[in-house]
């Protein structure tokens, strides 16, 4: 398909659903409403206004940012490992970032987010040095290391987080994803940040193409290897840490987006990073407003829902490999 | 003029007690088409490596025109030597067309943006290939002698003076066989400089100018084919029998013919 329709498309697509995630949920909104709420000015004294502006709308940003985030790294870390089976969430990345996030909040420490990062980053070398054997990278292995490390992190968080008396019912969703708490100030900041580590990540794109084929040929042809994997294993720790601390560990949202970009528009990554962001943004939008709205006035956790689409979708990848 | 030249080479893998390499020394000029020819596990992959500096815990001197390689940047090295290595185990399914433009990364930026004398080059060197009818297909869709003329455009684009070849032949039916190999003989005639691994060696015979022997990480025999190619040196390196070696003699060359056992 052609990049440029691809794009409209996807653009379309996504005002479509800003725009239907805007009108649902558990109080009803219509379109009349909602057209006359953005072009009111006494916009926020209204129920519906305070609904829409204060809820909704920093909700969907978290969502477009989530989601696009998350894409963006499961692209980027299933090229350094040379394996299309990979995200944050297999890796065990995004539970390394749980697991930093809950040692700060259990100790007090300053800053969540930055803890979410180290352990992001910290768990992207672990996995990455132990599938390493005799310079190779073995994809079983990492597969089996990235879930193992996820699953015990996981665990020991919910350990932790029993011994020390936290709300585990809070800690649960927090594990399973949960895009409801909106701290506007941290969503500012991780945006910017995101976005200014994304656009260094499309700078170095070509570089990570010829080592997503070969490593040695990638060295001979002049990369610099391993500034190249240091700087996208950093990138994608950060990216990790700064979506886990704002909304907890979303599975497959890494790893089934760039499987669909990679199919409309191939596997360069200065065209796959840019069009997983939106990708994902609209995926995880989706989901989380079906999330809000399946079992209203309840919520689920919407990694419940991510996990339903992208869970099989792995199985079915993995049988179908060669 | 020389272009190459290795001086004592040892080399030895962190985890064994044996060396991998001893002691090679040889010495290529501009022009020449190399095969390096030994048994399974002699050290010629090994060798490929060090040279275009994949492998840097070696003892001994690479000079290029009398320069070592650890002093070139890793830029300009890319721009003296390319390597194809012998499997592409390639999980992602780049074009044929954005496979070859990565040859280009020593002349551009990381974004990898081609300018026109870029994209010229990339051109011409899939003109010369004939991939010109595929240059948009998908390089797992490939048969394997496509894919092997991908990798060589690639270096190609690389434009490299120097060209090493983990066993281009392996795997390519024997049309496919000669193709590459006369692909082989154009390149020597723009002055290239082409080192090859191969265990066609009639085919190394036929049409590379220069053959060096390797047995258990040391030079054997070095030399023109016609001066080395014998009976005696097969056995001595390969330890085989029942054979002969026999002239082509279209081509005034070497090759090598053999026996089942039960005819001896």
């Amino acid at each position: 398909m052609k990049r440029n329709i691809f794009i409209i498309i996807l653009l379309i697509l996504l005002f479509v659903v800003i725009v239907i995630s805007l009108i649902s949920g558990s109080v009803k909104t219509s379109l009349n409403e909602l057209f006359s709420i953005f072009f009111n000015i006494k916009k926020e004294e209204t129920d519906s206004g305070l609904i829409i502006f204060k809820i909704r709308l920093p909700r969907i940003f978290l969502a477009i940012l989530i989601g696009g985030t998350l894409a963006v790294t499961g692209a980027m870390l299933q090229a350094i490992f040379k394996n299309p089976l990979v995200d944050p969430f297999i890796t065990g990345v995004s539970s390394g970032a749980a697991f930093g996030a809950t040692i700060a909040i259990i100790f007090k420490f300053y800053s969540i987010t930055l803890f979410a990062i180290f352990g992001a980053v910290f768990t992207i070398l672990f996995v990455y040095r132990l599938s390493v054997k005799n310079n190779n990278l073995n994809l079983y292995n990492l597969l089996l290391i990235g879930v193992m490390t996820g699953s015990f992190l996981s665990s020991l968080i919910m350990f932790l987080s029993a011994f020390f008396n936290r709300d585990m019912v809070k800690v649960i969703f927090w594990l399973m994803g949960d895009l409801s708490i909106t701290d506007i100030f941290l969503l500012k900041i991780s945006y910017i940040i995101s976005l200014i580590i994304i656009i260094f990540c499309i700078y170095f794109s070509n570089d990570l193409n010829i080592l997503s084929l070969d490593e040695d040929e990638a060295k001979v042809s002049g990369v610099k290897t391993e500034f190249i994997k240091t700087f996208y294993f950093i990138s994608s720790g950060i990216l990790t840490g700064l979506s886990v601390s704002l909304s907890g560990v979303i599975g497959f949202v890494g790893l089934v987006v760039p499987h669909i970009v990679r199919f409309f528009i191939g596997p360069d990554l200065r065209m796959l990073i840019p069009f997983s962001f939106l990708t994902g943004s609209i995926f995880l939008l989706i989901c989380d407003t079906i999330a809000r709205v399946a079992f209203a006035p309840a919520e689920i956790p919407v990694g419940i829902i991510t996990g339903l689409f992208g869970a099989p979708v792995f199985v079915a990848l993995l049988i179908t490999r060669k | 003029m020389e272009i190459l030249k290795l001086l004592n080479i040892q080399y030895k893998y962190p985890e064994s007690l044996n060396n991998c390499l001893n002691n090679i020394t040889f010495t290529v000029c501009n022009g020449e088409t190399v095969g390096l020819i030994g048994p399974n596990g002699a050290g010629k992959t090994t060798l490929l490596k060090i040279i275009c500096g994949l492998i840097n815990e070696f003892s001994g001197d690479i000079l290029i025109y009398g320069k070592q390689i650890q002093k070139y940047s890793n830029i300009d090295l890319a721009k003296l030597i390319s390597y194809i290595p012998q499997m592409d185990n390639y999980v992602f399914d780049f074009t044929v067309e954005e496979i070859v433009a990565m040859g280009r990364r020593p002349y551009i930026n990381s974004m990898g943006i081609l300018k026109s004398h870029d994209k010229k080059i990339i051109k011409k060197v899939i003109d010369m290939l004939g991939l010109d009818k595929i240059v948009k297909k998908r390089f797992l869709n490939l048969s394997g002698g496509e894919r092997r003329l991908t990798l060589i455009a690639r270096a190609l684009a690389q434009e490299t003076e120097i060209i090493l070849m983990d066993e281009p032949t392996s795997n390519l039916d024997l049309n496919h066989k000669i193709i590459f190999m006369n692909k082989i003989i154009e390149l020597k005639k723009t002055g290239k400089t082409i080192i090859l691994i191969s265990h066609d060696i009639n085919l190394v015979s036929e049409y590379l100018n220069r053959i060096i022997f390797i047995k258990e990480g040391k030079v054997i025999k070095d030399g023109p084919v016609n001066n080395v190619l014998n009976e005696e040196s097969l056995r001595e390196v390969f330890e085989i029998k029942n054979f002969f070696v026999c002239e082509n003699k279209i081509t005034k060359k070497p090759n090598v013919f053999f026996i089942p056992e039960k005819e001896v």
